[in-house]
């Protein structure tokens, strides 16, 4: 009797299961994310832009980028979310959700995270040069904007014409009300004089200038100091003529000119470099230079005055628009040129 | 007799399930909505499109736009449900955002599916920029700023310099105006402009000669106390102190 009621109790319960059947809906297909919203600062949220399998958060550059989140997922009616709304996922491009229909349909959203980070702004003016060793400022309000002040995240960089990179070491500190940063310029050997490209990483922005900006140069103290002529000379056109000094280096040609008139220089002339030393430089007289007496280092007419070139990269070199740079030869006298 | 009852009844029972099984219809999941929007873009931009973020709960798109892009159009590209319209249309460039900013606007997209139900979304815009700063020109409420513009001599001027963090270094999206006590604003004052514009300082020049007809210098003269309020882009920000600025005929 009791098995049979047990029996009947089952039958029932069969039944019954079966009517219900009838006002149940099928089972929901959807598996979309719906809504999805990470917390910035306090109280407030960015929401994720969702788009075919991917969730873009666009992250404010100006706040810390945490290294979790915990974001509020929504999902379609009757769907389910895993990790679940309110978990702990890294905050990373590539951080998978994945959605679970009702029918148990399953999709896979991922995380993009795009830090709006603005471009940044070096202003270089129209070139400059620094000297081996010394200390470059930037206004991080007016010539180097958009960089994040922390050493570790902007780098600072020079490149060369074969790019070849060198790091300089940046110091961020303030003066007065002035957000500043110092790049330390590399002692004389750590790399070559000349025109460098400026290049400046900061967190996930990078500009490099598109021509040389900067050049790297030698301390006027470093320049070819020429020993001072004293006598009268005789030169010898065609024949060649010596200068002694100090410190020569990078030596170039020479040029002859004259004051005629106090204030337009005239050229005479330009002597071609035929060797040179540490401690001197051999010059070819052209065979053009007007023969005569000319009265060395004086203003009017007949005088004559000598600038030896020497390497461009002296203060006062402009990479972008480079001058030769000269070394008066000093002391007073005539000089006669000759056949 | 017992044992035959025994194993009717569940019989009787299991065709009675199967039966009325095979007679329910199975009601099949409802339809998602025909009148959303499915996909809202910036495309007026070099590189990905920035994508607005959907809410069908409460019928919303946030978008937030770069601050370095200084975007003042948008061009929205609208993807919606298959066989739904969309007004304003795809491709319908939003304009003057610095008004937007400024003042407000509602900014409405209305999708319309095929069997005719409509849905309104309303359009959220933000910058992702930081927060202005400022100090203020006025120590405190008791002891406030004077300036004074002297239309006696042949040319006067004063100079407002305002110093924070936060200013855009494009000026085009600065605005720096006075505010009167009852809240009105005077027209936009005029800006000191460098190649290297300051993000942690802007001037404003307020300069008059003897007849000049400034619309500044004139409702300057009713005399009174000022705030500086200083519009960059999405952000605006007014001191809490006054200055005072008196015109001197």
């Amino acid at each position: 009797m009791q098995r049979k009621h047990i029996l009947l109790a089952f039958a029932a319960l069969l039944f019954f299961a079966a009517c219900k059947k009838e006002t149940e809906h099928a089972p929901y297909p959807y598996h979309r994310i719906t809504s999805f919203a990470v917390q910035t600062n306090g109280a407030d949220s960015v929401s994720g832009a969702i788009t075919a399998d991917t969730v873009i958060i666009y992250w404010p550059y100006h706040l810390p980028l945490p290294e979790q989140v915990r974001p509020k997922v929504t999902v379609s009616e009757n769907a389910t979310v895993s990790p679940a709304s309110g978990t702990a996922v890294d905050f990373a491009t590539g951080t998978k959700y994945t959605v679970e229909a009702q029918d148990g349909g399953l999709k896979d959203y991922f995380l993009k995270v795009i830090v709006q980070q603005p471009a940044i702004q070096l202003y270089t003016g129209f070139g400059q040069s620094v000297v081996f060793g010394s200390d470059m400022t930037y206004d991080n309000s007016t010539t180097l904007r958009y960089v994040i002040r922390d050493n570790q995240q902007t780098h600072y960089f020079l490149v060369d014409a074969e790019n070849n990179e060198a790091e300089l070491p940046v110091t961020f500190y303030t003066a007065g009300r002035d957000s500043m940063m110092r790049v330390k310029v590399p002692e004389k050997g750590q790399i070559a004089a000349g025109p460098y490209r400026i290049k400046v990483t900061s967190g996930t922005q990078s500009v490099i200038t598109e021509n040389a900006v900067l050049g790297v140069v030698n301390g006027w103290e470093d320049r070819p100091v020429v020993n001072e002529l004293s006598g009268s000379m005789t030169w010898k056109r065609g024949e060649t003529i010596t200068f002694e000094g100090t410190q020569f280096a990078d030596m170039q040609g020479a040029r002859l000119y004259s004051l005629p008139d106090w204030w337009t220089e005239t050229e005479l002339g330009a002597l071609e470099l035929v060797s040179a030393t540490a401690t001197s430089a051999t010059y070819r007289i052209p065979d053009t230079l007007p023969t005569g007496t000319y009265t060395f280092n004086d203003d009017g007419p007949n005088t004559m005055r000598i600038q030896l070139r020497i390497s461009d990269y002296f203060p006062g070199y402009n990479p972008v628009s480079p001058k030769p740079i000269y070394v008066d030869v000093k002391g007073s006298d005539t000089i006669v040129v000759t056949e | 007799m017992k044992t035959t009852l025994q194993l009717a009844a569940p019989l009787l029972a299991l065709c009675m399930g199967i039966f009325s099984c095979t007679k329910t219809d199975t009601v099949p999941a409802p339809p998602e909505a025909a009148n959303r929007i499915l996909e809202f873009r910036i495309v007026n931009v070099t590189g990905d499109p920035i994508y607005g973020a959907v809410n069908d709960e409460d019928s919303s798109i946030q978008v937030y736009l770069p601050y370095d892009k200084q975007l003042v159009i948008i061009e929205p590209e609208i993807t919606v449900s298959e066989g739904a319209t969309v007004t304003p249309e795809s491709g319908t460039m939003v304009e003057d955002l610095l008004d937007y900013f400024w003042k407000g606007r509602d900014l409405r997209y209305v999708v319309k599916s095929k069997d005719g139900a409509t849905r309104t979304y309303t359009l959220h815009i933000s910058v992702q920029q930081p927060d202005l700063y400022m100090e203020e020109l006025s120590p405190d409420a008791e002891n406030i700023t004077g300036y004074e513009l002297d239309l006696s001599q042949i040319y006067t001027n004063i100079f407002l310099v305002a110093r924070g963090s936060g200013f855009s270094e494009n000026h085009e999206l600065v605005r720096m105006v006075l505010v009167k006590d009852d809240g009105t604003e005077l027209p936009p004052l005029p800006m000191s402009v460098t190649n290297t514009n300051n993000i942690s300082e802007l001037t404003a020049v307020i300069s008059a000669y003897p007849g000049s007809m400034d619309e500044t210098i004139a409702a300057l003269k009713t005399g009174g106390l000022y705030r500086l309020r200083i519009y960059s882009y999405s952000k605006v920000s007014t001191m809490h102190h006054p200055i005072r600025i008196t015109v001197k005929n």
